[in-house]
């Protein structure tokens, strides 16, 4: 499912107005079918703001993970020169928001924009050499860790919270695998990088990196 | 040059007099102190031959609350560029508050200087005069050199100042805001008379310790710091200082006796230069950018 916001104008910026696009975009989503991934495309925006992100993309993440709507937002096309304001909402909410070029299923290749903690990121990691996986089977891979099932199993959840992480149900058994193939952290998505989580070292922004073509959609 | 420079001296008695005849902020500080030892002011004023669009604006907030106390500015003024276009807004902040309001202007056709009430009962965003006012701004930035993207972010950063005030000043009377574009430069000035950053931050529980203004605006300029109960927001200025890093930038914000000013060489909150003038109503904020390092550096404010 795409939800083009250049509807709503090709400027996004004030926090009136987020909040206002955040309620279309809830109407919108209102029957769609749980677990879908849903595409909130940026093609054709020229700018967004750190207030308009806030109101509309941070509380719809927020919306998103509640069990009775339970749908996974992904952000394509999102304008490069803004990208420094997604980061700033992300951290401030403690929010990390899968970004990629294409809005098409099934999904390759995304970047993350904001914080991941190291378990987190190893949790997601171990996750993508696996391609899906149980939390009882993620300790079974890292036994030298000595991290027990439950606790993998609350990494896992929290990650699916998130909405980095999708699940299936098999009897009493959770199995959780990525929303994509691919995953950069911090920006940097290498080619080929197919299984592996890449982060970020330079500290120079996310796109400076010429590897980070994931991002740069062809418009 | 010194005619920018020169707003207020001081003797050998300690007492300020003023040698200046151009109304800058410095000049309006000054004013004001003066106007606290009871020195007359209608000379000072009645010499008064140019003005900045930030020194008008300050100017007009003070005489909102003590009319009597701060001499109207002199007609002769009125001939300016500046003046003429504050004189169409129909405002208890701007020089005329009585006769016909100032009819919207629908065109897209640049002006080089512009002023415009905030719509009071309507959101920003639907408020079709303010789209186009701020279309019309990014428009006269981008004929004077400045970049798209540049624009771009002085259109933000005027928006989200223009949004804090509509939604936190609680103003008595509508927020003002005005624009000056021309030489490779791009200025704004929104102003109100609410009850300004200290009183706004301190309606949330989490910051009502707070107790001095310039630290309530230093405060603010953080990003994520809001008065909203619900803690949402609070991203507004990092737009200003988008513009103000790429685009050579100075900025001032003035709230109750507390004042920041800031350059496009120090962009962190806590590495602006702090002042403590007299205490004016509400939040007044300056923004003055360059299009390119060659542009004609005067002091704008």
């Amino acid at each position: 499912m795409i939800i083009r916001l250049s509807k709503f104008g090709n400027r996004l910026q004030g926090k009136t107005a987020g909040r206002k696009h955040y309620a279309k975009i809830c109407d919108i989503l209102a029957q769609v079918r749980l677990g879908t991934v849903v595409f909130l495309d940026f093609e054709d925006v020229e700018s967004v703001n750190g207030s308009w992100l806030e109101m509309a993309i941070g509380q719809l993440f927020r919306w998103s993970a509640e069990s009775q709507n339970d749908f996974f937002p992904v952000l394509s096309h999102f304008p490069e020169r803004d990208l420094d304001e997604l980061e700033l909402v992300a951290e401030k909410n403690q929010q990390c928001f899968p970004v990629t070029a294409n809005a098409a299923e099934p999904l390759c290749s995304i970047v993350l924009v904001g914080p991941l903690d190291h378990g987190l990121r190893i949790t997601l990691q171990t996750l993508i050499e696996l391609g899906k996986a149980t939390g009882a089977e993620l300790a079974r891979h890292m036994p030298a860790t000595g991290i027990q099932p439950t606790a993998w199993n609350n990494r896992l959840k929290e990650l699916y919270d998130k909405r980095l992480l999708l699940r299936e149900k098999q009897g009493r058994r959770q199995i959780y695998f990525p929303i994509a193939k691919e995953i950069g952290l911090h920006g940097v998505q290498l080619p080929g990088s197919s299984g592996q989580i890449r982060e970020e070292t330079s500290g120079e922004g996310y796109l400076q990196n010429a590897e980070a073509q994931a991002i740069r959609a062809p418009r | 040059m010194s005619k920018f420079l020169g707003a207020a001296k001081t003797n050998s008695f300690g007492a300020e007099f003023l040698q200046t005849t151009h109304l800058s902020v410095e000049l309006v500080e000054a004013i004001q102190r003066l106007q606290r030892q009871g020195k007359p002011l209608a000379e000072i004023i009645g010499q008064l031959d140019t003005v900045t669009l930030p020194g008008l604006v300050e100017y007009c907030c003070l005489r909102y609350d003590q009319p009597d106390k701060f001499p109207l500015l002199p007609k002769s003024l009125y001939r300016l560029p500046l003046t003429r276009s504050l004189l169409e807004v129909r405002s208890e902040l701007g020089l005329r508050s009585t006769g016909v309001s100032k009819a919207p202007v629908k065109s897209l056709s640049t002006r080089p200087i512009e002023f415009l009430l905030l719509p009071r009962d309507t959101d920003l965003d639907e408020d079709v005069e303010w789209g186009n006012f701020c279309q019309r701004f990014e428009r006269a930035a981008r004929e004077v050199g400045f970049s798209k993207d540049a624009a771009i972010n002085m259109h933000s950063a005027l928006f989200e100042m223009a949004e804090n005030a509509q939604i936190h000043s609680r103003s008595p009377v509508a927020p003002l805001v005005g624009y000056e574009v021309g030489n490779g430069m791009a200025m704004f000035t929104v102003a109100d008379v609410g009850r300004g950053v200290l009183a706004s931050l301190r309606s949330v529980p989490q910051y009502a310790s707070l107790t001095v203004d310039v630290e309530a605006i230093q405060l603010a300029m953080r990003n994520g710091v809001t008065s909203r109960p619900d803690g949402r927001g609070g991203f507004g200025f990092n737009s200003v200082f988008k513009a103000l890093a790429e685009q050579w930038g100075q900025l001032r914000f003035r709230s109750g006796n507390g004042c920041i000013t800031m350059d496009g060489t120090h962009l962190k909150a806590d590495k602006c230069h702090r002042q403590f003038p007299l205490p004016i109503w509400g939040f007044q904020v300056s923004v003055c950018c360059h299009a390119n390092d060659s542009a004609p550096l005067r002091l704008h404010f």
